[in-house]
């Protein structure tokens, strides 16, 4: 009996690794993150590779030039932070997917990595004059990987199907009516309003073209072209998927596009980002979408290296519970955010890569931030006069208030919650940190909503509108449940302004109340040093104008 | 003997299903929503989580999914995998084999070095080996095995070049044959090495121990006094005897092994059911935990019953009853 209890002990310790679930809910791809609400740390995708037999290592070398002479074809090993969770791009969020799906499938149009959009399907693309009509023109000749033609049904089937089962970038298409297909080349959106942010939003995440032929009348989510066989119409075709080792993907010989120049594409899985960057430096892997925190600027003066650098509308806030009987209290949030020492969290966090956030929009969206609006330098004895006049009291400890401050593990948002801790301290407000697990975070805070304070992070699109994501009534990442009649009465003006002086005038005002009702305290804006070894060019940095984020049809060796 | 085999082949059974059941209970009692998760931040359709529970059977009751576990799992279906979308049976056959190739191929050299290091060491007590043998072990048994792990990527990968960092093949070689065995043996010298030196002490402090303690025994006295040569006491009376505690502890250490491989394989992405399990608890993907946790519960409790019978051919003087 004391053997079976001993071993029944055993199993126990196995279940205590539950503990150390870390997982990967951080990856992110490149152009600032897929994923509209990634975790803190999701820029530092870990990478993955390969080593290669002496001889044999085709990355080594090269000319060091981001264009020139190229070694035509080869096999590219990418790192990837992840397992894709399936191959449908649209159905739910799965950043590790995403860089994936940008070789294999194709939209009406393409993000870049700085945030433009670009042509992918549709040639070309127009309004109608009361913006209530868009039409895409679709290329000629397009065809699936399985030798079926595409034509203008695929497109109309997607984005019915994504409407109908509400796939998780439904949002993206509440402004349409209705989807006509008038010939195989042309798509007509119906809108209901002249949705002026709908193309930018059709050109980011889960808004993939995908076969008709393969998933109608099937489960969207478990079908063969969902988890096995995905067919799209793009660069490169699937050729094979193992879990936690390798996607790998082949030249599609039949692209109507550019003629993608890798033979081969290995996607290949580093959940330990240290390990993937050891990878990295050791030339098995060729191509890693960012460095770990602690490695970030290791090649700025490497000569073998280019390092790019990029911000993005990418933003640490922390936010209320608007229902917590403290923090509901505008004069507190204001305190706390008096109290939040932002510069000196630019420095203990930063790491190079993420600046202290002063203004309440991204200062990426030059034509909408109102300088008017910026966020009060720190003054302790501000905030605790504010905490007095709401009425407190310090207890016999010293202080005002006590709380918890809930965030999930994930990269820097440990330490960040230390500084705030500290920070709020000094204010009469006694933090405790609650660290959590991804799990138990979307269970207490997203679900339940049972926080007082919490922290987030992520990229919001490329358009301005993307702040709606966090602030607008039941926006899915609003955790805090903030509401304002006037800011969601702005948000869908501005969405149907086309004029962009007119609709900075609606964003200056959504900043005038954001500076008065405070919904949330902005850290830092969110940047990344992209370091590319010279010995690759072609390189989607490189070539922004033809190559959307993580699109690798250009990529080559450099020539010697 | 047929008795005792039948015996503890029943107490097997038992320790498998009282681990399922356990293991089945916890894992839906820690928080954290598998369908919320992957539904994922952005857009938490309520209708999508809704029709995913109902999907995923999660609307039923503890007793009703557990039940319905069982019989699957007696019918051979192990459910479906929320997060990788496939068969948890035709993931865990995927995973199994190089997290076993990893963990037995460290556990042999642990056993063999520890066990010679110690039985020379306990030989020489006292002496510079067997201190300086003590050193290394107290070294590498009070050494994480992920910082191990990660040095040994540092220097024997990324400075001296001579390993790969990571993976269990050349992705790019695309080998077959002998050439696929061998790049797969290359690909384990890190992470086997890892773990066998993390193993190794305590096999090394077993066997010291045992045979310092039998070398003591009244009966080794007894030999010496008829005058039989040393070297024919240590090998047939002292080895035999001292070999008993190793045999013991091999099936027991073969869970904590497992359990172990999980950070190894993570930092080698070595690509094991030690990633996997790690991954699925992250994103509480139930069927395949629950899945992994029967494997390696029937794995144990068959190494412990083989183990058990091992005995009788080390020791005759047990006796199944």
């Amino acid at each position: 009996m004391k053997k079976v209890l001993a071993l029944v002990l055993a199993f126990a310790m196995l279940l205590s690794l539950a503990g150390c679930g870390g997982g990967d809910t951080n990856t992110t791809a490149a152009a600032g993150g897929s994923g509209e609400t990634q975790a803190a740390g999701g820029e530092t995708q870990a990478a993955g590779g390969e080593t290669q037999p002496a001889g044999e290592d085709e990355t080594a070398g090269g000319s060091g030039a981001a264009s020139g002479d190229i070694v035509p074809g080869g096999t590219f090993v990418i790192g990837a932070g992840g397992s894709p969770s399936m191959f449908n791009p649209d159905y739910r969020s799965d950043d590790n997917l995403y860089p994936i799906a940008q070789n294999i499938f194709n939209r009406l149009i393409k993000l870049t990595n700085y945030d433009t959009v670009i042509p992918d399907l549709a040639e070309s693309y127009e309004f109608s004059e009361d913006g209530k009509t868009l039409t895409f023109h679709l290329h000629e000749g397009v065809k699936w990987h399985d030798g079926v033609d595409f034509t203008s049904e695929d497109v109309k089937w997607t984005y019915d199907t994504m409407m109908e089962e509400q796939w998780f970038k439904a949002t993206v298409l509440e402004s349409v009516e209705s989807i006509e297909c008038p010939d195989a080349n042309t798509v007509v959106f119906n809108l209901t309003v002249p949705d002026v942010t709908i193309v930018s939003k059709l050109g980011w995440y889960g808004t993939f073209i995908l076969p008709k032929h393969l998933y109608e009348g099937q489960d969207a989510g478990t079908c063969d072209a969902a988890t096995k066989n995905p067919v799209g119409t793009g660069p490169f075709k699937f050729e094979s998927y193992e879990v936690d080792v390798a996607t790998t993907l082949v030249k599609n010989e039949d692209f109507w596009g550019d003629e993608p120049n890798p033979d081969k594409l290995i996607f290949a899985i580093y959940k330990d980002e240290d390990a993937g960057y050891q990878a990295w430096l050791n030339g098995e892997v060729d191509y890693l979408y960012s460095v770990p925190v602690a490695n970030t600027g290791d090649q700025d003066n490497d000569p073998d290296y280019r390092v790019f650098e990029q911000i993005w509308q990418n933003r640490t806030y922390v936010t209320f519970n608007f229902e917590d009987p403290d923090f509901g209290k505008v004069e507190v949030r204001k305190a706390v955010q008096l109290a939040i020492d932002r510069p000196g969290l630019e420095q203990r966090v930063g790491g190079g890569t993420r600046f202290a956030a002063d203004y309440y929009v991204s200062p990426v969206q030059t034509d909408y931030l109102d300088e008017n609006y910026k966020q009060p330098d720190r003054n302790i004895e501000e905030a605790m006069r504010l905490l007095e006049s709401a009425g407190y009291t310090k207890d016999a400890e010293g202080f005002y208030i006590h709380a918890t401050i809930d965030v999930f593990e994930s990269g820097y948002f440990g330490d960040m919650a230390q500084v705030i801790k500290a920070n709020l301290a000094e204010i009469g407000i006694d933090l405790t940190v609650n660290m959590l697990e991804y799990a138990a975070w979307v269970d207490k805070v997203q679900t339940e909503h049972n926080f007082s304070i919490t922290a987030l992070a992520g990229y919001q699109g490329p358009d301005i509108s993307g702040l709606a994501g966090r602030i607008q009534t039941g926006a899915s990442s609003n955790v805090g449940g903030y509401s304002n009649e006037r800011v969601d009465e702005l948000l869908a003006l501005s969405n149907v302004e086309p004029d962009t002086e007119k609709r900075a005038e609606y964003f200056s005002e959504i900043q005038k109340i954001m500076d008065e009702e405070v919904p949330m305290v902005l850290l830092l804006e969110n940047g990344a040093k992209y370091p590319v070894k010279n010995s690759l060019v072609n390189t989607p940095y490189d070539l922004p104008e033809k190559a959307a984020a993580s699109e690798f049809t250009y990529l080559a060796f450099a020539a010697e | 003997m047929k008795r005792y085999v039948i015996k503890r082949f029943l107490t097997g059974i038992l320790v498998v299903l009282v681990s399922v059941c356990i293991n089945f209970v916890l894992i839906r009692s820690a928080p954290g929503n598998p369908v919320r998760i992957l539904a994922g931040v952005d857009n938490p359709n309520p209708a999508q989580i809704e029709a995913l529970t109902i999907k995923y059977g999660l609307d039923k009751s503890l007793p009703e999914q557990f039940v319905s576990f069982i019989v699957n799992v007696c019918k051979g279906d192990f459910g479906y995998s929320y997060a990788n979308e496939r068969p948890v049976l035709e993931l865990i056959a995927e995973k199994l084999m190089p997290t076993l190739l990893l963990s037995l191929a460290a556990l042999l050299i642990a056993v063999l070095f520890g066990t010679l290091l110690g039985i020379r060491s306990a030989r020489k007590s006292g002496g510079i080996f067997d201190r300086l043998m003590c050193t290394i072990s107290y070294f590498f048994d009070s050494t994480p095995s992920f910082w191990l792990g990660l040095m040994m990527i540092l220097i024997f990968a990324s400075r001296l070049g001579w390993f790969p960092t990571s993976g269990m093949v050349n992705m790019r070689g695309g080998y077959t044959g002998w050439r696929y065995v061998a790049d797969v043996a290359y690909h384990m010298v890190l992470p086997v090495g890892t773990l066998a030196l993390v193993q190794f002490p305590y096999y090394f402090r077993i066997a010291r121990s045992s045979v310092l303690q039998v070398m003591s025994e009244d009966f080794i006295t007894t030999l010496r006094a008829t005058g039989m040569k040393e070297s024919r006491i240590f090998n047939k009376y002292v080895l035999r005897n001292a070999l008993i505690p190793t045999v013991t502890v091999l099936g027991s250490s073969l869970a904590f092994l497992l359990a172990g491989s999980v950070y190894i394989e993570t930092v080698f992405s070595w690509p094991g059911m030690g990633t996997l399990l790690f991954t699925s608890i992250s994103k509480r993907d139930y069927p395949l935990l629950s899945g992994i946790y029967l494997i390696l519960a029937i794995t144990v409790a068959a190494m412990m019953i083989i183990v058990d019978l091992v005995y009788s051919l080390i020791d005759p003087r047990i006796k199944y009853e």
